[in-house]
């Protein structure tokens, strides 16, 4: 869940930059890898799974949505 | 209740326990991979002197006639001279085109300043095949090592950082080193090369995790890239973009004397040495040539360079680095894994860096078998478990510089006519390795440490004496002396054999010592720090 997670967060940050597409991949892909291990981190420092569990797919879901939305705006 | 530090501490012993010997594997091969082309002039002692830059435009000259000479209608050609980290010492020259079935064809030599071809060394993997092994693994495809490679880093990465937060007084680890004192000394010793190499371990773990990206991360370019109609081609567009080439028209013409394109181009690189061509549609009055610099100059990786008019030599345009912004990062990232811009001061740093990560993990996972060994006293099951892991680390951790040795005594030793010889010399590495790990399993693991450290000392010790047996390349030809320059490279090899095997000779004697017994004192003053980063 974490992989899914940074990647969703990471993504959904770098397509809200003003920079060009391909900028915003290379970016994700620095900040993506930090953040993966940053949340399996996270997971340990805190004393219930389930609430890791928890935490990470709302992450995922807030990101997912927030490329979504990105995506529709400019598809609009 | 828990604390913050202890969960960072659980969590730095289990990632690092469950993947130790795999980031063990991958730290003493990825450690002699920054002298891999020094390691593969080693590992071909028949082969000529390399080739000495004096005079970079005539060089590159001979690659280009002999390309012009095997593919005068290929579409491109290219050709470096070498520098220090060159995968080739000699002229380096490569081809590729359409045949007239429409098939793509690839050619490539290797030259002499004279034009001659080099000759056919003996079949040998090289230092070449340590750095593939360090990343992509054996026996396995290049491409699911490189996930497991990937997911290796990962969690190196997550023991660092929790190694860390775990360890209170990075300070006082430092100074601490206490031999003869059984479990406390390896912990001492996991923590002093954990503390002193702890940037080097920072960098190459993040490094190394930015070089697999592309290949763990594809869903990050699909959330930039998704909807749009062809994807991959969209994303080789507009990242990876090549240079325009117009269709040749078949007319030939004399290509332009590189003489003054190497001096233009020098000019506008500065400091950074011209070290290739490119040529597109050579040969043909659409030639174009295109002068770059050195890819082991900066920390980019990336060369600077000037396109020229084939055939009048006129100045088209400067090409800068390929890549921009975050490219940038990422390339920089990947140039300092790799370490190619490094002088011979900083290499022996990396060098010795990495190999300190390989002694990290292996006191870390040894320190953590004997500290189980006082807790789990009379639980007869977990102890036989616990035995099994124990003499493991034995044959793994001591197991594996002796299975490098005998890749190197196996490419000497080997006939040289032998069918998949360079197989075979990669299969003696696992075939030792796996008769010391055997040897681990059956004998005591005091016994076992004291046997194997000694024989990877005799191994590497006695390496530059059989070179000088088999090869003209021994010390006494290479060392440089008065009066004669003599060969750093080559000589460097077996210095660093020899110092490796004191080394492990060192190790054996001080694993052979008795612990003693752990004064009052001692345990009181640096308890803290130790039972914390110990759990």
């Amino acid at each position: 869940m974490g992989y899914i997670a940074a990647i969703s967060v990471t993504s959904a940050f770098t397509a809200l930059l003003p920079i060009h597409r391909s900028q915003a991949v290379f970016l994700g892909l620095i900040l993506v890898s930090l953040v993966w291990v940053s949340l399996f981190v996270y997971v340990f420092a805190i004393p219930s799974w389930l609430r890791g569990f928890r935490d990470l797919t709302l992450l995922a879901v807030l990101g997912g949505l927030v490329l979504a939305i990105d995506k529709l705006v400019l598809a609009g | 209740m828990n604390t913050f530090r202890q969960y960072m501490s659980w969590m730095h012993t289990w990632t690092g326990l469950v993947f130790g010997w795999v980031l063990f594997f991958m730290f003493l091969t990825g450690s002699a991979s920054y002298y891999d082309t020094e390691l593969d002039r080693w590992m071909q002692p028949e082969q000529p002197a390399p080739v000495v830059i004096d005079d970079t435009a005539k060089l590159l000259q001979v690659g280009l006639d002999h390309a012009m000479a095997e593919a005068p209608e290929a579409d491109a050609h290219f050709v470096r001279i070498p520098t220090s980290r060159s995968y080739s010492p000699y002229i380096f020259t490569t081809w590729n085109g359409v045949n007239e079935d429409g098939e793509r064809y690839f050619g490539r030599a290797e030259l002499l300043a004279d034009g001659s071809v080099v000759p056919d060394g003996r079949d040998t993997g090289g230092g070449q095949a340590l750095y593939r092994m360090h990343w992509a693994f054996h026996y396995i495809p290049a491409s699911i090592g490189e996930v497991i490679a990937g997911i290796m880093a990962f969690f190196m990465f997550a023991a660092i950082i929790s190694g860390i937060i775990t360890h209170k007084k990075i300070f006082v680890d430092f100074f601490t080193l206490r031999f003869g004192k059984g479990q406390r000394s390896w912990l001492d010793a996991h923590n002093v090369t954990s503390v002193m190499s702890l940037p080097y371990q920072i960098m190459i773990t993040f490094t190394g995790l930015i070089f697999v990206v592309t290949t763990l991360f594809i869903p990050v370019f699909l959330a930039q890239y998704a909807g749009s109609d062809n994807i991959v081609e969209t994303i080789t567009e507009e990242m990876f973009a090549q240079p325009d080439v117009d269709e040749r028209t078949g007319i030939r013409i004399e290509m332009a004397d590189l003489g003054p394109l190497v001096v233009e181009t020098q000019t506008r690189l500065g400091d950074e040495p011209v070290t290739q061509i490119r040529v597109l549609n050579p040969g043909d009055e659409t030639a174009r040539i295109n002068v770059r610099g050195s890819f082991a100059h900066t920390v980019l990786r990336e060369t600077a360079g000037v396109w020229f008019d084939g055939q009048t030599g006129e100045f088209e345009k400067y090409s800068p680095r390929k890549f921009e912004g975050g490219g940038t990062v990422i390339n920089a990232m990947e140039g300092l894994h790799e370490g190619l811009f490094a002088g011979p001061i900083l290499r022996i740093v990396f060098f010795v860096s990495g190999l300190m990560g390989a002694v990290m993990v292996s006191t870390g996972l040894v320190h953590w078998t004997r500290k189980r060994r006082t807790k789990l006293r009379g639980n007869a099951k977990a102890e036989r478990n616990l035995v099994v892991i124990e003499r493991m680390n034995v044959g793994v951790v001591a197991g594996l510089p002796i299975a490098i040795a005998a890749y190197f005594w196996a490419n000497r030793l080997l006939p040289l006519d032998l069918a998949g010889r360079a197989d075979w010399e990669i299969h003696t590495i696992f075939l030792v390795w796996l008769v010391m790990v055997i040897h681990g399993m059956v004998r005591k693991p005091e016994q076992g440490w004291s046997e194997q450290l000694w024989l990877a000392a005799a191994a590497f010790v006695f390496l530059p004496i059989l070179n000088g047996l088999t090869s003209n390349i021994h010390l006494i030809n290479t060392l440089p002396l008065p009066g004669r320059s003599g060969d750093l490279a080559l000589a460097g090899v077996d210095l660093w054999f020899l110092v490796i095997g004191l080394g492990f000779a060192w190790a054996a004697r001080v694993s052979a010592k008795r612990p003693h017994k752990t004064t009052t004192a001692s345990k009181s003053r640096f308890d803290t720090s130790t039972q914390v980063a110990a759990e």
